[in-house]
This record gives structure tokens, sequence and C-alpha cells, in this order.
């Protein structure tokens, strides 16, 4: 029996609203998700997902129910939860690898020892060579490996991905994503990973959590039992992909 | 572009005015070269006062010394003290709510406005005048380090955060850095604010100095001196923000492709 490593229990947030009301935004969500699993949750609206993300990292506080990591319950941010941002998260005023570096660095590690598993990171999201470029020299995807490295730099146990690969164009969009699995294999963590595209989520998860539009709440769950590398396009795949996404809502 | 190409045509932007103005004054004679004398003239009017000190007590040079010491002067003050108190603002709140509302006050008072207290106060000496480019070259500080820093975006704040930044290094990792081309932008109006409020200070109020320099020349009528000295002061300002900009290269990093 695996090791539960993210667990929310009944967890809703609301923001307070124009004139005095307030916005639902998530509502009684529980869901658990074990050690080294790879879950997709998938959401169609525009609603809910960042904040999840934001209550698990303890960005945010839920205004109810409650969030545990590896049995710890969550009050404040905390670096053995990563996040991985869908843009603009690079801190555009430093290079690859000081961006890199940057979580031992808040810890206080040396520059000299940073700059081992800074490299062994830069690696193994394949941007050797660019260690010394700034962002706005990278493409997008150069910059979601940035912003993987980053995350995995610090050696978090738990890794929470908001979308990543939202704004690339398809084709580096599939490269990521085949890129993402192949990382995960390499150095297996907890991940999340949010999603609105139905295709990324069969092709990337062990288990994909459906939610609803606002208020957020979970829909139904699928286990993907696909071998992979998956291929998009077998039969298998593309059944799947089809009873996902007869499970999402219509919303316009 | 290439850079000689660019250098090529502001070189000839600047040879195309010198033509125009040798052409309507020393070429057609359209005005009288007493009141605006021909860039020959005023070449050597420029000679001239690298070495006289007629009729204004002193060599171009020790003018220029006499203006960038007070303008730097009150530019370094300005900075020492407008930066960090900008940064605060935006960084603490009760710092802001009591700061503000007096800087907001004072705010509206041109430099040139001070320039009587500080004659009162302190006379028509050196430290008047750096007092006057003090205030105004603050305010640009202020102003811009307070915006620059209200505007670093929420997801680097909270990428931090899940690095567990404590908030003092929020501030110089993430909030600093980030507010830096803003800081710097400040620090540009600020330098162009106080060379500006120099002169005016010395046309009013001093002993020596460019602006000084000019309004001495215009009591006895030389317009070729009174050019010197508006170039001179053209001349050194566009070298201050240039080196002020090299000085942003070397801090501001990954802004340009």
């Amino acid at each position: 029996m695996s090791k539960e490593m993210i667990v929310c229990k009944g967890i809703s947030k609301s923001f307070p609203g124009a004139n005095g009301s307030t916005l639902e935004v998530l509502k009684d969500i529980s869901l658990s998700i074990n050690e080294n699993e790879f879950v997709v949750v998938l959401g169609p609206g525009q609603c809910g997902k960042t904040t999840l993300i934001n209550l698990i990292a303890g960005l945010e506080m839920p205004t109810s129910g409650n969030v545990t990591v590896a049995g710890n319950p969550i009050t404040k941010p905390n670096p053995d939860i990563g996040v991985v941002y869908q843009k603009t998260a690079l801190f555009p005023w430093l290079s690859v690898q000081s961006n890199v570096g940057f979580g031992p660095m808040m810890k206080g590690m040396k520059k000299d020892e940073r700059k081992k598993i800074v490299q062994h990171y830069i690696d193994l999201v394949g941007l050797t060579g660019f260690e010394k470029s700034y962002p706005i020299k990278l493409s997008g995807g150069m910059r979601q490996r940035v912003g993987i490295a980053r995350a995995y730099c610090n050696n978090p146990s738990v890794l929470l991905m908001d979308e990543p690969f939202g704004h690339l164009d398809a084709q580096t969009r599939y490269l990521m994503q085949e890129e993402v699995v192949r990382i995960w294999e390499a150095d297996k963590k907890t991940i999340l990973f949010v999603t609105n595209n139905v295709e990324e989520a069969v092709y990337l998860a062990d288990r994909i959590i459906v939610l609803s539009n606002c208020p957020t709440h979970i829909v139904t769950e699928f286990d993907v039992t696909l071998p992979r590398p998956r291929d998009y396009v077998s039969r298998d795949f593309l059944s799947l992909r089809k009873t996902v996404n007869d499970s999402l809502e219509r919303t316009r | 572009m290439k850079k000689s190409l660019k250098r090529l045509i502001s070189a000839i932007s600047i040879a195309s005015v010198l033509l125009f103005w040798y052409l309507i004054t020393d070429g057609l004679h359209l005005f009288s070269s007493y009141l605006f004398p021909s860039p020959v003239a005023v070449f050597k009017a420029f000679v001239n006062k690298l070495t006289v000190t007629v009729p204004d007590g002193g060599t171009l040079f020790t003018h220029l010394v006499a203006s960038l010491q007070v303008a730097l002067y009150g530019y370094f003050l300005g900075i020492v003290i407008g930066v960090p108190l900008g940064i605060l603002m935006a960084w603490h709140r009760k710092v802001d709510l009591i700061v503000k509302p007096i800087f907001d006050l004072i705010r509206p008072i041109p430099p040139v406005g001070w320039i009587p207290l500080m004659i009162l106060w302190v006379g028509i000496g050196q430290s008047a005048k750096a007092m006057v480019i003090f205030v105004s070259a603050v305010t640009p500080c202020i102003v811009n380090s307070y915006t620059g820093i209200k505007q670093t975006s929420q997801v680097h704040l909270w990428v931090a955060q899940t690095f567990g930044a404590t908030r003092r290094q929020m501030l110089f990792d993430v909030a600093i850095p980030s507010a830096l081309p803003m800081i710097f932008s400040g620090l540009k109006v600020s330098l162009g604010a106080s060379w500006m409020a120099l002169v005016a200070a010395e046309m009013l109020a001093s002993t020596k100095g460019l602006g000084y320099m000019i309004q001495m020349n215009r009591m006895v009528g030389r317009a070729d001196n009174i050019i010197v000295g508006m170039l001179m002061i053209g001349v050194v300002g566009a070298i201050l923000s240039a080196i002020l900009g090299l000085v942003e290269d070397r801090f501001v990093k990954g802004r340009h492709v």
C-alpha cells in the first residue's frame, strides 16, 4: 500500500466579491494523492484550479477543510512543495543557472555547493549550454524547462504544476509532455498537474480527477493504466480520451 | 540596424543642424551676428573661454566644475535618501502611511520655489543650490522606487515563498531586482531634473557655475558666450546620462533581447 502524500479534506474557498457578496471558488474538494503518483486535475473553466494549487502550496488558506502534505498540515509555504506556474514565473533578472539555483540560495547554500546540483537539473531538463542565458532569450518551451528545473532543484517531494504548457504552441506542447514524463521517470516525485486539455491529461496521468466549473467540485475520477510511453493515436488512448471528454461539463 | 550605420545617421543629423545654423548666420547673414553668432564665432568664443575669465569671473572649466560639483552632490544625496525611502514606503505599510501625506504635500512645490527660502537660510553659496537640487532629485527617486516595488509580480513573490524565502529575502532577492529597471528610470529622470534645477538656481542666486555664466553674459550682451554655456550644459547633461546608461546596463540584466 503506497503512502498518501497529498490529502485534501473537504476544502472550500470563497473570496469576497463585489458589494459584499462572496464568490465561492472551490466547493468541498476531497482528494488524496499517493507518493510518486502523477495525478492530473482536469478542469474546464477559468476558476478554481490555480486556487487549488495555491491552497496545497500553502500560499492561501482554505475557508473550510484542511490540507496535509506528507502528514503535515499546510499552514504556510513549504520548500518541500515545489510549484511550476503557467508563465512569467521565471525571474527575468536572473540567468538560467541562477533561476534554477534560487531555492538552494534561499536556504543559504553557498554558490560553489549549488553549482553541481544546479548543473545536474539543467542537464536533466535538456538545457545544457544555456546556463548563462537570460529568460528573455529563451523560447516558451525552454522557459518551462527552466521552471521545472527550478522546482526540481529544491528537491521537493511534491510538485504542483499549474497549466505549465498552456501558452506553448502545439508542437512544443507535445514535446514538453514527453519531457515531463521522462523527467518524472528519471526522478520520481508526487506530481499534481493542472490542465484544461483532455489529451494532455490522458497522456500524462496515472489518475485523472475531473473538476466542474465554478464553484469547482470533483465530478469524477479515471485511473489511467495505459503503458508508457503512450501513443496519442492508439485506439485505447483515443477511446479513453473520448470517455474523459464526455465527462466534462459543457460550458460556454 | 548596424551600430556604425546608426552612428553615421546621428553624425549626419548633428552636422546638418550645424550647416543650417552656418547658412542662416555667416552664409546668408539673416541675423545680426551680435544677436545670433555663427557656429564659427561660437567655437572661437569657446576656445577663448577656456582661458579668459572676463566678463563672468571664471574660465569655462571653473564654471563647469562648480556646476558639476554642486549638481552631483545634490543628486547623490537625492538618490541616497530617495531610493531607500521609496522602497521602504512600498514595502512597509506603516512607513507608507506616515510618509505619504507629507510627501504628497511637499511634492507639488517646484524645486525652484525652494530657492528664496534656501537663500534666506544658507545664502547663495553652493549648499543652497545643493539643497535645491536635492529637492528636485529626490522626488523621482522616491516615486519610481515606490512604483517599481509595488509592481512586483505576485507570481514572483509566490515562487519565492514556495522556496521558503523570508520577507527580507523577498525584498532583496525579488522585489528590488524586479524594480531595478523602474528605479533606474527614476535615476535618469532625477538626473535631468537636477541638471535643470541647477541651471535655474545658478541664474537666480550664484557667484559661479554655467547658469551664472549665461546670466552674466546676457547682461553684457555676449550671445556667443551664452551659446557656449548653453551647449556646454547640453553636452555635459548628455554625457552624464550616457554614463548612467552604462551603469544601468551593468546592473539591469535580462530585460533586452
